[in-house]
């Protein structure tokens, strides 16, 4: 039986006066890769800010490993395993590559190996290396994507959120980076995924669900999803 | 956490260390120990006329505060304009707990620094809890110092308001006081030596490097496991705490204590000029500051007596101009290079 | 006595209504804390006395030079000391305006030194009876005054395609951006109207109060409570909160104690600053 890392129950959130989440349930197993798709607005970013704490739902709850963390702050819930990445790339400015690695070199409960190493392995399969004595605001889009990339992983995370990670990536690093992503989830990570890209997300997913007025429309697996006539009009055949 | 240190080598994990003296050689300890060695000797070695020690004395004590204001301001990134506030809770507290209980003022220098530890983190706590902008922070330090400020001026039975108070003068080093006025210099030497050791102490710790990242950004920071609220507070609170140290300090220099003198907002203003000049971001930024800016402040105060104001009218200019052209202070010129980050700790 | 009280408590709380009004539109669209507030208020002043000592005319005519001139000089604040550092971080945008509080309010002290002065207008200390109620006629003028500026800022923002562009730059700048409104313009035009209006305030003021190099520092700071109280971006807000004020200091100043009425206020903004920093009027808002 397959057991479910996180359980998201009913959350509702709205602003102001728009509903942009009215209602989502979606059980996320431990150690798949699920897949969220959805047309933009449809609500999955916020979606992910109040799975991590950066926005509270209305109404709702967020069970991570069977603890209700709905109402934990960020920095509580990274140092329970939970971490994501952002639409916006986030990094620190004013700190070198290799100082921005550093920073999360130890803040989970679930470290493993020596921060050094790990962050020097890192760099080199993110491709730099070179640049690791650089100041972070000198990196172009697509390095600083991968610098976040990294910085996630230092983490020994439980639970991987990732919020568009390949927008702006050459396709030869992204087919290195699912490989990651599939290396990781075999030493059992749970992987959920933000994207566009209707094939990459079918190639890579375990399952997919489709988040749309608010609520997840269809949830299964890949085949299925990406076959079905409702979500093909939706997305008019993918990108 | 401890990080491992390495040697300059060419291996790659060597160049994960942060940033240290160690990588400037021997050359710059050298450096280092002949500069303090001079200013150590300086009162002493060439029958200086008393004023320049004052001077020296009055570097060293905006240097610890600009140091401190680093901290908070460059570190952490928060900018407390209010400053002053912290200064004169140390100068009042351990003078009215001198004057009226006769407590020694050393035991007030701590009784100061416990009270600004708390003032700051009841401040702090709310301000920060809740996210806002730095902008409100910003606002509620100027909200501090005024309220300390009038408070202080209005209770004047207790504090002796704006008149001020003096000073009982017993020259017994238990009451810290001095007859021999170098004594001052050499106190106010350990403290900014101190201060300056723990910011650059602080720039290389795991809190350090939390300040840091909180100030570029916190939101990054909380997804990696950081406690912004607890890095801004340290922050704020270790700050407080200095100033209020340097507070007591000056109290007992000038052995007279008037709100104007010690927590007006042109004291706020000073310590963040120079805190700017320098280079807010390193360890070294206050004292370069310091350096540069107490000797002009000196010969703006004297040279135009008739007309107040202009000292400070300059300084608003002086901030203009280094926040449209060199807002990152002297020190963050060369901020691109990494050998130089490593020495100043940018 | 109450009444008259009252009354002066509203004179000042129009005066901090116009003044946080502008500063509220100036954080609310540049996003920046304009220390300079009150200094542009004293600048203001200065300006109006100095019209009035050369030209000899009465100080309620100095009004349309005053606010063109402060909105002039608004504008030129905006696109050249802020404008440029609007891409660093934030220190800069804080000190700068600070500095330029500095520069203002001790340049005044320096060139002008820190005698009061003061001007008289036509309607001198003349009173008239309202209700039973004896009230100065500047009083009046100030009250009413503000309250018409206040008006035609709310009519002005949320009628004319201006105000439009202002409100729609203060919610959300990347896509007025994207729209193709120019967003360093509309920045410089809320820095004029911000300071027009304190420039308002400040020849409302003058027939009334004393003028003197400093006192803006009081009016800039309660300019910040004022923002606070009413809520950022929010012209209704700051509009009660500082006819609030202006009445609480008053009574507190008469009733109590004339030294702590300013430390009362602080009080209230420190207060509010922790429990309520979104303000009174704004419904609370989930912060991440």
């Amino acid at each position: 039986m397959a057991s479910s890392i996180l359980s998201i129950q009913n959350v509702k959130k709205s602003f102001g006066g728009l509903d942009v989440l009215k209602g989502i349930n979606l059980e996320i197993e431990q150690g798949k890769i699920t897949g969220i798709i959805g047309p933009n607005g449809a609500g999955k970013s916020t979606l992910f800010d109040i799975i991590s704490g950066y926005q509270k739902a209305n109404e709702g709850k967020i069970i991570f490993e069977g603890k209700d963390v709905s109402k934990l702050m960020p920095h509580l819930l990274a140092r329970q395993g939970v971490i994501r990445t952002f639409q916006l790339t986030r990094i620190f400015r004013n700190l070198t590559v290799a100082e921005n690695l550093l920073v999360f070199a130890s803040n989970s409960k679930n470290k493993k190996g020596n921060s050094n190493e790990r962050a020097i392995e890192l760099l080199e399969f993110v491709h730099l290396s070179g640049l690791i004595n650089a100041e972070a605001s000198t990196l172009s889009y697509g390095q600083s994507k991968l610098l976040e990339f990294a910085q996630v992983l230092m983490h020994s995370p439980k639970i991987l959120l990732l919020d568009e990670p390949f927008a702006g990536i050459n396709p030869g690093l992204i087919d290195q980076m699912m490989e990651h992503l599939r290396k990781l989830q075999s030493e059992g990570l749970t992987i959920v995924l933000i994207e566009h890209n209707l094939p990459m997300v079918a190639k890579l997913c375990d399952s997919i669900a489709v988040v749309s007025n608010g609520v997840i429309e269809m949830h299964g697996a890949p085949d299925v999803i990406v076959n079905d006539s409702r979500v093909k009009e939706v997305f008019l055949g993918g990108h | 956490m401890r990080m491992r240190k390495k040697k300059s080598t060419s291996e790659p994990t060597s160049i994960l260390t942060i940033p240290g003296l160690q990588s400037a050689g021997w050359p710059a300890f050298l450096g280092i120990a002949v500069i303090l060695i001079g200013i150590l000797a300086f009162p002493v070695a060439f029958d200086i006329r008393f004023y320049f020690v004052q001077v020296g004395i009055l570097i060293m004590f905006y240097a610890t505060l600009g140091t401190a204001w680093g901290i908070v301001g460059g570190y952490a990134g928060q900018h407390s304009i209010g400053q002053a506030a912290f200064v004169g809770i140390g100068a009042y507290t351990s003078t009215l707990l001198y004057m009226k209980l006769n407590i020694s003022p050393w035991i007030g220098l701590i009784a100061g620094m416990l009270l600004s530890a708390l003032i700051a983190a009841v401040i702090g706590y709310p301000l920060f809890r809740y996210g806002l902008k730095g902008d409100y922070f910003a606002l509620g330090t100027v909200a501090l110092g005024l309220i300390i400020f009038e408070l202080t001026t209005s209770f004047s039975t207790i504090t002796g308001g704006s008149q001020g108070i003096p000073l009982k003068y017993e020259e017994n080093p238990l009451n810290f006081q001095f007859p021999n006025r170098t004594v001052y210099y050499y106190i106010i030497f350990i403290m900014w030596i101190l201060t300056v050791f723990t910011s650059y102490k602080l720039r290389r710790s795991r809190a350090g490097f939390e300040m840091l990242a909180v100030r570029d950004d916190e939101i990054a920071a909380a997804r990696g496991g950081i406690s912004v609220l607890k890095a801004k507070l340290t922050a704020f609170i270790l700050a407080g705490v200095i100033s209020s140290a340097a507070g007591t300090f000056f109290a007992q220099f000038i052995l007279f204590l008037d709100p104007g003198t010690v927590m007006s907002l042109g004291i706020s203003v000073q310590i963040i000029l120079v805190a700017v000049l320098g280079g807010m971001n390193s360890y070294l930024g206050g004292t370069l500051g310091a350096i540069i800016l107490i000797p002009v402040s000196q010969f703006l105060a004297s040279t135009f007596t008739e007309r107040p104001g202009t000292d400070i009218a300059l300084y608003g200019v002086i901030l203009i101009i280094l926040m449209l052209f060199m807002p990152n202070g002297i020190l963050g010129l060369f901020r691109k290079s990494p050998k130089w980050r490593k020495i100043v700790g940018w | 006595m109450f009444a008259s009280v009252l009354v002066s408590g509203l004179v000042l709380g129009g005066i901090y209504s116009l003044v946080g009004a502008g500063l509220n539109l100036i954080f609310g669209v540049i996003k920046i804390i304009n220390f300079a507030q009150g200094a542009l208020l004293m600048f203001g002043a200065y300006f109006s006395y100095w019209i009035v000592t050369w030209l000899g005319i009465d100080p309620y005519l100095t009004l349309p030079i005053v606010v063109a001139g402060m909105g002039l000089l608004g504008y030129l604040i905006q696109t050249t000391l802020i404008n440029p550092v609007l891409k660093q971080e934030r220190t800069s945008q804080l000190l700068i305006t600070f500095g330029i509080s500095l520069l203002i309010q001790n340049g005044a002290l320096a060139l002008w030194g820190p005698d009061i002065r003061f001007v008289k207008s036509f309607v001198g200390y003349n009173t008239f009876e309202f209700l039973g109620i004896r009230i100065g006629v500047s009083a009046a003028i100030a009250i009413l005054g503000a309250s018409i500026i206040i008006f035609l800022l709310f009519v002005f923002l949320n009628k004319s395609k201006m105000g439009t562009a202002i409100r729609a730059v203060s919610q959300q700048s990347d896509s007025a951006l994207l729209a193709g409104i120019d967003v360093k313009r509309v920045y410089a035009i809320a820095f004029a109207i911000g300071s027009a209006m304190v420039g308002v305030a400040s020849v409302l003021m003058i027939p009334i109060y004393d003028i003197y190099p400093l006192m803006g520092e009081q009016f800039g700071v309660i300019a910040f409570i004022v923002v606070v109280l009413g809520g950022l971006g929010n012209v209704q807000g700051a509009a009660i909160a500082g006819v609030f004020l202006g009445v609480t200091q008053n009574i507190f100043a008469v009733y109590v104690s004339n030294q702590l009425s300013v430390a009362i206020l602080f009080l209230i903004f420190l207060i509010t600053l922790l429990f309520r920093p979104q303000g009174i009027f704004i419904r609370k808002m989930r912060v991440s």
